[in-house]
């Protein structure tokens, strides 16, 4: 009855929980998913509105262009962005049912990126896709975007399962996290060109794995020439290892955990 | 073989005092130097417990005790600082019933959710569906969400999930007392039916004559530690004993005059309260008792009497407060001893023989008679029941 092997029922966990996650969002319904995308769609539509003239004449003056960037940059950093938040809290959200029945903890953030995942795979990925094909003319920079969206997972999964932590230690985190996220966000070059940023703070852009990740994306979906794989090589490192701190830090701190979540 | 083998177990937790939950005082301490440690605290002290398959063994003792922690070990929520825990087989908790739904999915959705977390497979779960929404009494409800439910539903949900399929260890942690009196009384069958030779059972209640009459021994927890193990009316007697003679201190009792009629019913003679049957009748579907009981003080809540019927002594037939219609019970409520009488009617039993017994309480204080009966009952063109 009750033999199921360990990560077969993990991963039932992990999908039963991804599925009320989804579910809870947008009242069963399917089309609710697509409510993912107006995010992206609007910001794109005001930056375009806004920076659109002034920063055209860095996608060869052509402002569709500047659209089609600002949206992949968007992509990324929404799913981000969305799943951290989310993340932040679960744990403790859900002491209550932790304290009553033997779950594995790190089946809770896994299953706000599952959840995210299955919004990005059937929303925003086949926009990507599209956006493409449309400006490569080439199918195997569709291939391509496979990697930059697993390194994409990647560090959000390593920063899903930091944060989730740090919730249960911080409740008041969620302030301060906000702060975090503006800080990704504007040293990311989502609205503005990379080249507009001064030589001598590149350096340090550099440490934030968001911003490799829109070059990568936007390398794979603009430039018709071979992706650069350096970069490509650089996001899927620094995805790992940011997850191997997540997964560190979260292994060692799950066991105090039971101690300060109440039911 | 040993369902469950807890050997040397302490368990130490952090307390919540030094903690705020606050990241800003945390770092203007730490920039004052004022960073508190960690404090913790012992809430299990060298516990061993070795359950045989097939034992119940109900647990008692005071409020924070570490009775609930004992039951979360088993089930693996908390891991102990030192000790082993081996637990062979499967467990249903049913901790608090209902605490797992998501009050936003429909009922259908929740029972394979709440079943999978319960570790039970999607198919199994949606195989059974039917049956656990005809336990609970909600199949035309299964399409809306769990908050439109009253929480005697939800509550009823969560203990048809919980118990839809048998597990191996079977944990009870005060869950009789949701819902109505009716599903109430359908809870015990079903426990009942779960009641059998190979199931492991823990209860942890502060119900001291279901502990009496459904568990063979009983331990006794105080501060974290097992002070007292052996046959349950032994221990539940001598914790009840301490309990009182703590009470005794603070309320005066007034002096009581206790007196033992010989009689040559059956008494019901069990703790702080001596009663005997006067008379117990079976005809056709209906029994009928009458007798008197003596507490030994008129202090504790409400009267209640009820016949236990059947062999595993779960199928509780209250006659009394519950049923004013057919029964008058216990008469005065303030009166050291008192008279009950009261028609019961039998429930629905397969064919076959039964014992009775009858049981009167008043707050703590309880009787148990001994067997009566046997009864016999044949379902022959309504013929039924009679005292063989």
């Amino acid at each position: 009855m009750r033999d199921i092997a360990p990560l077969a029922r993990y991963l039932e966990i992990v999908r039963v929980l991804a599925a009320r996650n989804l579910k809870g969002r947008y009242r069963g319904s399917i089309l609710g998913v697509y409510w993912s995308l107006c995010n992206p769609l609007i910001m794109t539509g005001i930056y375009s509105a806004i920076f659109g003239t002034a920063f055209s004449r860095y996608y060869n003056d052509n402002i569709w262009n500047y659209v089609l960037a600002c949206f992949a940059a968007l992509a990324v950093i929404n799913f981000f962005a969305t799943t951290t938040s989310q993340a932040l809290s679960v744990i403790v959200a859900n002491g209550g049912l932790l304290n009553k029945l033997r779950l594995p903890l790190s089946a809770f953030p896994v299953s706000v990126v599952v959840a995210n995942l299955f919004q990005y795979l059937v929303g925003v990925f086949p926009l990507l896709a599209i956006i493409t094909i449309y400006s490569t003319h080439d199918l195997t920079h569709v291939l391509w975007l496979v990697v930059p969206s697993v390194a994409l997972i990647l560090v959000t999964s390593g920063f899903a399962l930091i944060v989730s932590t740090l919730f249960v230690y911080f409740r008041d985190l969620s302030y301060l996290y906000e702060l975090v996220l503006f800080v990704l966000w504007i040293t990311s070059p989502v609205f503005y060109p990379a080249d507009l940023v001064p030589e001598r703070l590149r350096a340090f852009v550099g440490f934030n794995p968001l911003a490799n990740l829109i070059a990568s994306v936007r390398g794979i979906a603009f430039d018709t020439t071979r992706p650069h794989l350096h970069l490509l090589g650089v996001s899927l490192l620094s995805g790992m290892v940011v997850l191997g701190v997540g997964v560190l830090v979260f292994w060692r701190q799950q066991r105090t955990f039971m101690d300060l979540i109440l039911g | 073989m040993n369902a469950i083998e807890l050997r040397g177990v302490s368990l130490w937790r952090r307390t919540q005092e030094e903690f705020h939950y606050d990241f800003k005082r945390w770092f203007f301490d730490l920039l004052k130097n004022r960073t508190r440690g960690i404090t913790r605290r012992r809430v299990l002290c060298d516990v061993d417990l070795i359950v045989e398959r097939g034992a119940k063994i109900g647990i008692i003792g005071p409020n924070g005790s570490g009775k609930s922690t004992i039951l979360k070990v088993i089930c693996g929520i908390l891991h102990p600082t030192q000790g082993t825990v081996s637990v062979e087989g499967s467990i249903s908790p049913l901790i608090e019933l209902g605490a797992g739904f998501d009050s936003d999915l429909s009922v259908a959705d929740n029972i394979v959710y709440y079943g999978i977390l319960l570790g039970y497979d999607r198919d199994t779960m949606i195989k059974r569906m039917p049956s656990i929404l005809e336990f609970a009494e909600l199949s035309d409800r299964q399409h809306e969400p769990v908050k439109s439910l009253s929480s005697g539903m939800a509550a009823r949900l969560g203990f048809a999930v919980a118990t839809e399929l048998r597990p191996d260890i079977l944990i009870l942690d005060e869950v009789l007392s949701v819902g109505d009196e009716s599903f109430k009384q359908k809870c015990r069958s079903r426990i009942a039916g779960l009641w059998d030779e190979s199931i492991t059972v823990i209860v942890v209640s502060h119900d001291m004559p279901y502990i009496v009459e459904n568990c063979a021994t009983a331990i006794r927890l105080e501060d974290g530690r097992i002070v007292d193990r052996g046959p349950a009316g032994r221990v539940v007697n001598a914790y009840l004993d301490e309990v009182h003679a703590e009470g005794r201190d603070q309320v005066p009792l007034t002096a009581y005059n206790r007196f033992i009629e010989v009689s040559p019913a059956v008494l019901v003679d069990y703790r702080h309260c001596t009663a005997f049957v006067d008379d117990l009748t079976v005809t056709g579907e209906c029994v009928d008792v009458r007798g008197w009981a003596v507490f030994e003080s008129e202090f504790g809540i409400g009267n209640d009497a009820y016949l236990l019927v059947g062999d595993r002594h779960l199928t509780r037939i209250p006659f009394g407060k519950s049923r004013p219609d057919v029964a008058r019970v216990l008469n005065d409520e303030r009166l050291r001893n008192t008279g009950f009488a009261g028609q019961v009617e039998l429930p629905a039993l397969p064919d076959g023989s039964y014992s009775l017994r009858v049981v009167v309480r008043r707050g703590d204080a309880f009787g148990i008679s001994d067997e009566l009966g046997p009864i016999a009952v044949r379902r022959q063109d309504g013929a039924f029941a009679s005292l063989a």
